[in-house]
């Protein structure tokens, strides 16, 4: 939520964006059915596989698609019908074509003109600085790699600084360099109060961008919220542990007895076992072991990551 | 957090938004590849001028080959080429987002699309029409001539600068609705032919000779003000599929 000031009038408070019951229908098929969410400051991932409905989440964000059922609003305006909300909004969507007579100088540059602002070529340097594109400004974009044009599509995305930043798999086709920084720029606009939307189905890259997550699955909202939240929530299913040591099957033992463990899988020098009680688990690992007199090289949770969550939430 | 959201307007003036997707769309369209084809077919036109001054009867043998060839061929196929190529390439490769999603008024595409579209069509028709008379001898025809084209790429523009935006094979429909509409059907009545781009164009040329035909049954007053009325029927639907379609 933030403060929506007009010239007249009284501030207001309104979310950054808001989705309320909104569907979409393709003729039968319904690609998104009642979603209801609202995104504020921060890196927001949206997440799903394939046809799950993201890309016509973000569409209905942008204004793109009109929603079959239901409203988005955009700091509170309608971005169908509303020609300030695209001032407000930056988009690099998914698809590689861009102009392709233009460099990528001119093609930021023209998104500064159409966002009408002062000096555009202060804005366009700024912007392709922060994307670190170093441009040779003869070339035509035709000739740009791909992870050149995500940076020219991010760059073009933030010109006008807008305060929503909506962006459709940036990491794909980067290096893992350019991963790197191009997660940390969109870390930085999100601390800087932006609301950055970003889809990915890249899950452990998203997760290192340390964002909410709002898990999209045949079309539904299958989860929100913090992806260690959401994981926590997930009581039903059993955390997996691997307790590596020398002496496994006496521990494997040991944990059984314990009877805070479901089931324990054994290794040639690792126990793996399933509990639904991490915190109560984790303190019998080491009286366990000096009862046997063994050692324990590591302990190391598994199915925590991004992308375990993201499989049993869509399997739910 | 304060956040920049007021109701006061945003976005660039209106001529500055309509003079940079102008200048977008020029440079998409004035590939060398695509002028010289066309320029080539106009080329065809140059030819055929000379077939004229070696004719008897050159005056109508130019006059029937500007009204069947110039104004009924060329000069549509190359404002289909150029109109349906602005919007609707933008629409089929997806790139329309980039010019979408900017904070300017959904006439100032349209507008600055069309301008593109006829600024670089209308080099090609009117030098290949005016060295076409010049060629055969027909002076006479030179002004007229060169009137008559200009408004056809207008009239065809306001025609397939909307086809473009709304249909994904614009070109074949184009190119359908040049030959069978246009060449055909306008020939059969009065019903269709003012219907027709090219009985308005026909009859700039037609209206300034002697000569008696088949084609061109327009008023001057007429031919001179319909075509401009069809490319701002033009603009206006395709600023209505701006506004009222969703965009990849």
């Amino acid at each position: 939520m933030t403060d929506l000031i007009p010239p007249t009038g009284e501030p207001v408070t309104v979310p950054m964006v808001q989705f309320e019951g909104v569907s979409k229908f393709f003729g039968e098929l319904v690609a998104v059915s009642d979603v209801t969410f609202t995104i504020g400051e921060g890196v927001t991932a949206l997440l799903g596989p394939n046809g799950a409905g993201k890309s016509t989440v973000l569409r209905m964000l942008t204004g793109q698609a009109k929603p079959s059922k239901g409203s988005v609003r955009i700091f509170g305006f309608d971005p169908r019908q509303d020609r300030r909300v695209p001032r407000m909004i930056g988009v690099a969507p998914q698809q590689e074509q861009l102009f392709e007579t233009q460099t990528a100088y001119e093609f930021v540059h023209l998104a500064a003109v159409l966002q009408g602002l002062d000096d555009p070529e202060a804005a366009t340097n700024k912007a392709l600085d922060l994307v670190e594109l170093d441009i040779d400004r003869t070339r035509p974009l035709s000739t740009y790699s791909k992870g050149m044009r995500q940076r020219v599509k991010l760059a073009q995305a933030i010109v006008h600084d807008p305060w929503i930043v909506v962006l459709d798999e940036p990491l794909t086709g980067l290096d893992p360099r350019q991963r790197l920084s191009m997660i940390g720029l969109l870390q930085r606009l999100g601390d800087s109060g932006r609301c950055v939307v970003v889809s990915s189905h890249i899950l452990d890259e998203v997760e290192r961008m340390g964002s909410q997550v709002l898990v999209i699955a045949k079309g539904r909202l299958a989860a929100e919220g913090n992806f260690h939240e959401i994981r926590e929530l997930m009581n039903d299913r059993p955390h997996e542990i691997e307790i590596r040591s020398d002496k496994p099957r006496r521990l494997a033992v040991g944990f059984l007895d314990s009877g805070l463990v479901h089931s324990v899988r054994l290794h040639d020098s690792s126990v793996i076992v399933e509990t639904n009680d991490v915190v109560k688990f984790a303190r019998t690992i080491a009286p366990q072991a000096i009862a046997i007199d063994a050692s324990v090289d590591a302990v190391v949770p598994l199915n925590d990551d991004l992308e375990s969550v993201f499989r049993y939430l869509v399997g739910q | 957090m304060a956040t920049p959201v007021t109701t006061e307007s945003y976005g660039p003036t209106s001529k500055a938004a309509t003079m940079a997707v102008f200048g977008l769309f020029l440079r998409e369209l004035a590939t060398r590849a695509r002028i010289l084809v066309l320029s080539s077919l106009g080329l065809l036109m140059v030819l055929l001028g000379l077939v004229a001054r070696f004719s008897d009867d050159g005056e109508e043998i130019e006059l029937t080959m500007l009204i069947a060839l110039g104004l009924g061929i060329i000069a549509p196929i190359i404002s289909l080429v150029m109109a349906s190529a602005t919007i609707g390439e933008r629409r089929a490769d997806q790139s329309l987002v980039y010019l979408w999603l900017r904070p300017i008024p959904f006439w100032t595409i349209a507008v600055g699309a069309g301008a593109a579209a006829i600024t670089v069509a209308m080099p090609i028709v009117l030098v290949s029409l005016g060295l076409s008379v010049l060629v055969s001898g027909e002076y006479q025809l030179f002004v007229p001539a060169l009137i008559a084209g200009f408004l056809a790429v207008v009239g065809y523009t306001g025609i397939f600068l909307p086809l473009g935006a709304l249909l994904k094979r614009s070109f074949l429909v184009g190119l359908g609705y040049i030959l069978i509409w246009e060449s055909l059907l306008s020939q059969l009545g009065n019903f269709f032919e003012q219907l027709s781009i090219l009985s308005y164009s026909a009859s700039i040329v037609v209206n300034a000779t002697d000569v008696v035909t088949s084609s061109g049954g327009r008023s001057t007053p007429s031919s001179t003000v319909i075509p401009p009325l069809v490319l701002l029927g033009g603009i206006a639907i395709t600023v209505r599929f701006l506004n009222r379609r969703e965009i990849d």
